[in-house]
Order: C-alpha cells, then sequence, then structure tokens
C-alpha cells in the first residue's frame, strides 16, 4: 500500500469505518462495534496510522472544528480498501478446505 | 500545597518512568512537572493512577489531545521527547497502544532525533578539541595539559573525565536500549509497562559530579600558596644564581613586583616551589627560574615532567631538546634555555637566561647538569 507497506489489520479497519464520515473517538467506537469487539484501538495507534493515511491520501479531511477533525476515505483509499479486501477473501476461499475438513 | 521532588528515570526508560509515577501516585504523591532530571509532585490522596508515556518533542495537536481525553487520557506534562499521560484507574481508558508495531515508529523518531543530537554534539566537540589540539602543538599538548591539572587542580580533570564518562555511556545506554525497545515492539511484543526499577545510572552520575564539583571547590580551598621574597641563600629545594657564581644585585627586570621570589605551593597532589630570580652580573642580566614539584604519586614523575617539557612557551619545537644524562635523576631533556627532569617524586623545570655570548649552547648543558645535582642534593637533605 504506497509507501506505507503492507496493509496492516490496524489499517484495514480504520479505512473500513472510514466509508462514512467520522471523528477519532468515534472512529473507535466504530471499530470496536465493526469487529464485535475484538479489536479495541489505542489513541495513539489511530492517530498514528490516521496520520500515515492521511499523507498517503487514502483519506482526506471533511471538517475541522479546532478540537475535532472528521475524516472520509477517498476514492484512491477505497481502490485500496477494496483490492486488500479481495485478497482476504481469495485467502479465506484457499482456506476454506479446512473447513470442509471438519 | 505540599510538593515534592525526586529524580525520574532517563527519558529513553519509557517503561521505567510509567512505573516510577504510578507508583509515586499510589503513595499520594501526584506528577505535577517534569525536569531535567528530577519529576515534581504535590501531595494528595493515595490513588491507583496510570501513567503512560508518548514520546514525540513536537506540542501534540489539540484534536489529538481532544481524542486521547474523550479516550480517558489527560496530559500531565511535557519535557522534550516526553508526554506524560495520566488515567484515573476508574476512568477505563484503553491502552494508548494496541498494536505495538505503531509504538515503534514513534520510538524510531526518538531514536532518529537522538542520533542526530549525538551527531551535533560531536560536530561541536571535534572542531573544539581539532582547534586546542593546533593550539596546543599536538595531541601530546592536551595530555600535557591534563598531567599540568591534575597536579595543580586535581579536581577539574577529574571532573572534565567524569563529564565525558557519563555523556558517553548514557548516550550508549540509550541508543542499546531504544535499539532493544523498537525490535520488541516491531516483534509484535507490546512495552512492558512494570519492569523492574532501572534507568537511574545517571542520578548516581549527577550526584558523583556534584561530589566531584564540590571536591573540585574543596581542592582549592585548601590550596595553599605563600609567596615570599627570595631569602639571601637557598633554605629549600632550589639553588640560588650565586651558588652558580652569578653574584650580583637581585632586583625585577620590568617591575618591582618581578622581584626574585619564593613560592609554595600545596596542592592534594604535589607540594611545589617555584623560585623566580634575577640578578644584574658584570652589567648584563641573569635569570633563573626552578619549578620543583614534589609529587605524593611518584608516578605522576615524569609524565609532569614531559608535560612541563610540551607546555613550554620558550622552546617551542621538541626537537630542539636534547637527552641530558644527569646521576640522580631518571629522565631529563635540555634545550639551551631550560631543562626539564625527573627522579622519584620529582619533576621539575629550570630556566635560566645568560646574557648573549656567555657560553656557548654545550657548555649550557653543562650548567643545567649542575644545577640538577645541586637540586638533586637538596631534594634528598630535605627528604
Amino acid at each position: 500500500m504506497g509507501d506505507t507497506g503492507p496493509m496492516t489489520e490496524a489499517m484495514y479497519y480504520v479505512l473500513l469505518a472510514l466509508t462514512r464520515p467520522d471523528h477519532g473517538y468515534g472512529l473507535m467506537q466504530r471499530i470496536r462495534e465493526l469487529t464485535g469487539g475484538r479489536v479495541v484501538m489505542g489513541p495513539g495507534t489511530l492517530y498514528g496510522i490516521l496520520t500515515r493515511l492521511l499523507r498517503e491520501q487514502y483519506i482526506t479531511l471533511r471538517d475541522e472544528d479546532g478540537r475535532r477533525k472528521t475524516y472520509l476515505i477517498t476514492e484512491r483509499g477505497r481502490e485500496a480498501l477494496l483490492e486488500e479486501y479481495r485478497r482476504l477473501k481469495r485467502l479465506v476461499e484457499d482456506g476454506r478446505e479446512l473447513e470442509d475438513e471438519n | 500545597m505540599k510538593t515534592k521532588y525526586a529524580f525520574h528515570p532517563e527519558d529513553y526508560c519509557i517503561g521505567e518512568n510509567e512505573r516510577f509515577y504510578s507508583e509515586m501516585a499510589a503513595r499520594g504523591w501526584r506528577l505535577a512537572g517534569r525536569g531535567q532530571y528530577l519529576s515534581r509532585f504535590e501531595r494528595g490522596e493515595p490513588a491507583d493512577d496510570v501513567y503512560r508515556i508518548e514520546v514525540d518533542y513536537r506540542d501534540f495537536p489539540e484534536d489529538r489531545l481532544e481524542l486521547y481525553r474523550e479516550c480517558g487520557w489527560e496530559l500531565v506534562t511535557k519535557r522534550g521527547f516526553v508526554n506524560v499521560f495520566r488515567a484515573g484507574a476508574g476512568a477505563d481508558a484503553p491502552e494508548l497502544y494496541d498494536h505495538p508495531e505503531e509504538q515503534a515508529e514513534t520510538i524510531r523518531r526518538m531514536r532518529r532525533r537522538d542520533r542526530l543530537t549525538n551527531l551535533l554534539v560531536l560536530a561541536l566537540l571535534l572542531p573544539y578539541l581539532a582547534v586546542l589540539v593546533s593550539l596546543g602543538g599536538g595531541p601530546g599538548r592536551l595530555a600535557a595539559e591534563m598531567v599540568y591539572l591534575t597536579v595543580n587542580l586535581p579536581g577539574v580533570p577529574a571532573m572534565y573525565t567524569v563529564l565525558l564518562i557519563y555523556a558517553i555511556l548514557l548516550g550508549i545506554d540509550g541508543s542499546v536500549r531504544l535499539r532493544r525497545l523498537i525490535r520488541r515492539l516491531e516483534g509484535g511484543l507490546p512495552l512492558d509497562h512494570t519492569p523492574k526499577r532501572r534507568g537511574t545510572a545517571h542520578i548516581w552520575a549527577v550526584i558523583a559530579l556534584v561530589a566531584l564539583c564540590l571536591g573540585a571547590v574543596a581542592a582549592e580551598l585548601v590550596t595553599y600558596r605563600k609567596t615570599e621574597p627570595m631569602p639571601e641563600s637557598s633554605d629549600g629545594v632550589y639553588i640560588t644564581l650565586a651558588d652558580l657564581g652569578f653574584d650580583g644585585e637581585r632586583r625585577g627586570i620590568l617591575s618591582p613586583e618581578d622581584r626574585s621570589r619564593v613560592e609554595k605551593v600545596w596542592t592534594p597532589v604535589a607540594d611545589v616551589t617555584l623560585v623566580w630570580e634575577t640578578v644584574e652580573h658584570a652589567g648584563d642580566w641573569v635569570s633563573l627560574d626552578q619549578d620543583v614539584y614534589r609529587l605524593r604519586i611518584p608516578a605522576l614523575a615524569e609524565p609532569m615532567a614531559r608535560a612541563l617539557m610540551a607546555r613550554s612557551d620558550i622552546t617551542r619545537d621538541t626537537a630542539e631538546f636534547e637527552r641530558l644524562e644527569v646521576p640522580g635523576w631518571d629522565w631529563a631533556r635540555a634545550s639551551e634555555f631550560e631543562c626539564f627532569a625527573a627522579r622519584g617524586g620529582t619533576a621539575v623545570r629550570v630556566y635560566l637566561f645568560l646574557p648573549q655570548n656567555t657560553s656557548p649552547p654545550q657548555e649550557r648543558a653543562e650548567v643545567f647538569a649542575r644545577i640538577l645535582t645541586e637540586i638533586a642534593n637538596r631534594l634528598d637533605a630535605n627528604s
């Protein structure tokens, strides 16, 4: 994924959560919901990822009221997310026979 | 409000600092500020506060602080790279970093900055050393200055050495620890927030430095100096021009202040006798300058004699010095005007200024040998 290296799980979820506009704390709640509480993202982790995604133009700043910034995924980010989704899907499909064995 | 100060671990000991502040809070001391070496605490109720450190030399933007605040983390204080956040026990604040590799990036930035600082220090230090060396006439001159200082003011080189060692060790320690931490985080292991308490080496270094400063001041205070007019005949470990056959009236060359005199100096390392004598002889000036260092550390005798020689302002080119064999002296060198020698625990410098046509240089070597022999006799008599 650009200069940021392979997409990490944290990046994947941030991009996924930003398919609708949200601010930092809202994003953390959304990711928690999306993963059924499996991923509780820390503010340090989240802020680092947002900074990098902004730099890579995978997300954009939608709104800013000083204390809170609202972000949204860009077209470039959506393509990267979709590509990662397809890659993960292929991985899951490739491993489906494991389930069949059980 | 009651406050107290305590030494904190080094900046790069992140987990150690977090644990330190949490333990202080549990004892009723809430962090209020962080300085270079000390942190300030205010008295409060014992609390199970959790402390976490974010490393970033820039000020946090407001939206980032707001995000941390919404998660239960309040910025307490910032000093350099160290930003200390606190969360109350009931705040249920999530860890700042659930993905260790994300935290690794912040530590990498700290290390890059740390390296840059080290390089800058080195860049500043190297030209400084180069200037010292070139001004001094070579690396030997620098070593000579250190030996000379050790004898005349022992606290200064000791402090300089400790400071240098401290800076080097701290640099190495920080570099190794940060490297180890980055590897741990990159490997997916989270930072250890409650490590065994370490990272306090600098505290002892600071205490040692303060002690050395006090020691240096004390050494200077106890250094004893006494200057007296020169007696008619020698009453110590030196000779007079009359002993060499130069009779005449004693007087200053430039002013009454530089009249013939004997100065006795006591330092923790040496008993020093500094003698300056000028006489008017046969219508011309003759001067004799003798510095006799009786050292409490005998091994310093030859290094001190060599240091005195390297520091010579009269004979700048060391090639002009020739070996001088004098019974009773282990090491001796002489030029046209000066000689330097060492034996047992004694180092001497002798400067002899004779009128232009008094004698050719080879005979001066004989004069120096004679002076050294006379001084040796007096040293033996005084021992």
